[in-house]
């Protein structure tokens, strides 16, 4: 049995078989490797796997922002509102871009040019999409940097991002991102680079203002904390390709890919006690300039049986919106 | 900001000490004595003698050199020793095509330099990039009199479309001024042009792999917004060093290309006065050429604050 297919008008958008590849001197690399999932309206929708497992450049691919000479998106569609943003001009892309589905990145410390203002780096974006004037761009860049709380917002405004702090600028770039009140938030891992004080303010603040505005938002992370604090639904990626996909609820109650488990136990837990060791998978993410045979993840895991080795699993709906792609689902479940 | 301007004044103050005590000694010691030469080959001893105690080069060297710069500081930069003309006087009659030749040539290696330099960055490692490339280093590597004679060959003698050499005042008719002036500069230019775009090219490189560029193209930023707004302002204080520091090489060009395309300039009058030795032109245009360098290099310094606003003095 195949995923089940979400249709109706509550898709915002759906990407189906991405695959996006990394050339240099002759090797390929498959970063993405087919990928389908859907974002409904209004939702969260947390990505979670380990560094080089392809959740970034999912995301870039979205709004095909990888570097033209290295990358290339070769196969699938990227259907948002029902149209293939694959199939866009560059022109149309733009249009899209910063307006319907607006991004904020991992490092706030590098993420704003430095030569320019806060205030003019939102005015910019409400400009190219509204035609505003510089002077209402800036009224309502100002207004953006209240609506995320940044104290004194007048004088903010006219401040340049080496005067402020790496909290601020996140600040900053969510108010650029929400600007135009795009329908799609893409938040690539926005609170890895920060303090722990300040990565739990600018995740309320990410949540506090997607129940404002019904900004659907595409959360990127390595962090379970943080999907099982923000996100309804989950898809986790391992090398490429997405190995499970639930409910955040589901996923934390049954998680039935061998890779999601042993990412489960690998997050602290104060219940735990001190004297425990934190448990770590074994073995490392696989190159991905080879082509795979067979299961992945397979290497690593502790239930690899002979056809793991031998075919690749296909994701298969168990039950409620809950697919996963492994030969030994079941037993996982059950262990 | 003004103490870091007058910390400048007072350096540069002591750099033109030192430029002119360099100067003065280096014109003693080469070989030639004014006094011969201007009295002529079949001059008697006593002759020359005469003359040598008339222009007060019998004084002890350090004598001559504190009433040298004494008489500067009053703003007499003496008088030539063959026309017998204030030297200021005559440095402002060849003022003009000087500076009508550097200002041009200024004008148009920085906006095609950084505007090809631009282009081979958006582009690189396309047809573009390659082929600037290829003639970036034929520019900079090809003398300016190879080139000259060449261009004058090819467009003034061969097609006849412009003037082989001279000068046309500004007031004597802007097109005759204009036309004058085109292969000069295009001469002087080439690798100036070639310069300012292979440091713009690699500047430009660095900068657009920067996260910020990411963040300009998901704010739905058009290419040239990128290139232009975002990308180039950051890639400019490279490029502002090069540029000025093209302006202080372009002095030297300037020489070459006067004398080459006979334009009766600044240029032209040292070289001639180098010719007959007339100490108080060479000494008097080198010590006003060097302040100009100074206050090129400070109004640069100055101008990267415009720039880069972390860069505060």
């Amino acid at each position: 049995m195949q995923v089940q297919e979400i249709t109706g008008d509550d898709v915002l958008l759906d990407v189906r078989n991405l695959e996006t590849h990394f050339f240099s001197e002759g090797s390929v690399t498959r970063a993405v490797g087919g990928v389908s999932f859907q974002v409904r309206k209004g939702e969260t929708l947390g990505v979670v796997g380990e560094s080089g497992c392809g959740k970034s450049v999912t995301s870039l691919s979205i709004l095909r922002l990888l570097p033209k000479l290295t990358a290339r998106t070769v196969g699938g569609e990227v259907r948002f509102r029902g149209r293939d943003l694959l199939k866009l001009s560059e022109g149309e892309m733009r249009k899209i871009r910063g307006d319907k589905i607006a991004m904020i990145f991992q490092d706030p410390m590098t993420s704003l040019n430095p030569v320019y203002t806060v205030g003019r780096q939102i005015a910019e974006a409400v400009e190219i999409h509204t035609g505003a004037s510089r002077t209402e761009a800036l009224a309502k860049a100002e207004e953006m940097l209240r609506l995320v709380r940044i104290a004194d917002p007048e004088r903010r405004v006219k401040n340049y991002p080496h005067e402020m702090s790496g909290g601020m600028r996140q600040r900053a770039m969510i108010a650029m991102a929400l600007a135009c009140s795009p329908e799609l938030l893409i938040a690539d891992e926005p609170t890895t680079a920060l303090d722990v004080t300040i990565q739990a303010q600018i995740l309320r603040l990410i949540v506090d203002l997607k129940e404002r505005t019904g900004t659907a938002v595409m959360f990127i992370t390595h962090d379970l904390g943080v999907v099982a604090e923000t996100c309804q639904r989950v898809i986790v990626m391992y090398a490429g390709r997405i190995v499970e996909q639930a409910s955040a609820v589901d996923l934390f109650a049954r998680p039935m890919h061998p890779y999601t488990k042993a990412l489960m136990r690998s997050v602290p837990d104060r219940r735990r006690g001190k004297e425990r060791r934190l448990p770590e998978i074994p073995g490392i993410v696989p190159s991905l300039r080879e082509a795979v045979i067979g299961c992945s993840f397979a290497p690593r895991c502790p239930r690899a049986t002979k056809v793991c080795r031998e075919k690749t699993p296909v994701l298969e709906e168990q039950g409620q919106d809950h697919a996963v792609a492994c030969w030994h689902a079941h037993e996982v479940v059950s262990a | 900001m003004c103490t870091y301007i007058l910390r400048r004044m007072v350096s540069a103050i002591a750099v033109m000490a030192m430029v002119g005590i360099f100067i003065f000694v280096l014109l003693r010691l080469a070989p030639g004595d004014p006094a011969a030469i201007m009295a002529g080959r079949n001059a008697t001893a006593e002759a020359i003698a005469g003359i040598r105690e008339q222009l007060g080069l019998n004084e002890p060297l350090p004598v001559q050199f504190m009433l040298w710069v004494s008489s500067m500081l009053h703003g007499d930069f003496g008088t030539s020793i063959f026309s017998g003309r204030p030297v200021f006087e005559l440095v402002l009659q060849r003022l003009e095509p000087t500076l009508s030749l550097s200002l041009m040539t200024l004008a148009l290696s920085v906006t095609l330099g950084v505007s090809l330099g631009v282009l081979a960055a958006w582009r690189a490692g396309g047809l573009l990039d390659r082929t600037l490339t290829l003639f970036a280093t034929l520019g900079y590597s090809v003398p300016v009199f190879v080139v000259g004679y060449f261009l004058v060959y090819l467009l003034a003698i061969g097609a006849g479309w412009l003037p082989v050499q001279g000068y046309v005042q500004i007031e004597n008719g802007l097109g005759g001024w204009f036309a004058h002036l085109v292969l000069p500069t295009v001469t002087l230019s080439l690798p100036y042009i070639a310069l300012i775009a292979r440091i713009t090219r690699a500047s430009m490189l660095e900068v657009l792999s920067e996260d910020y560029m990411r963040t300009a193209a998901a704010k739905g930023a058009s290419a040239y917004a990128m290139l232009v707004h975002h990308a180039l302002k950051n890639a400019g204080v490279p490029i502002l060093t090069v540029v000025g520091l093209s302006f202080a090489y372009l002095i030297g060009g300037v020489v070459l290309t006067e004398t080459v395309f006979n334009i009766p300039g600044v240029g032209r009058m040292v070289v001639d006065a180098v010719n007959s030795r007339d100490y108080p032109i060479i000494q008097s245009v080198l010590i006003m050429v060097s302040g100009l360098y100074v206050l090129i290099n400070l109004a640069v310094d100055l101008a990267y604050t415009l720039i880069d606003p972390r860069i505060r003095y």
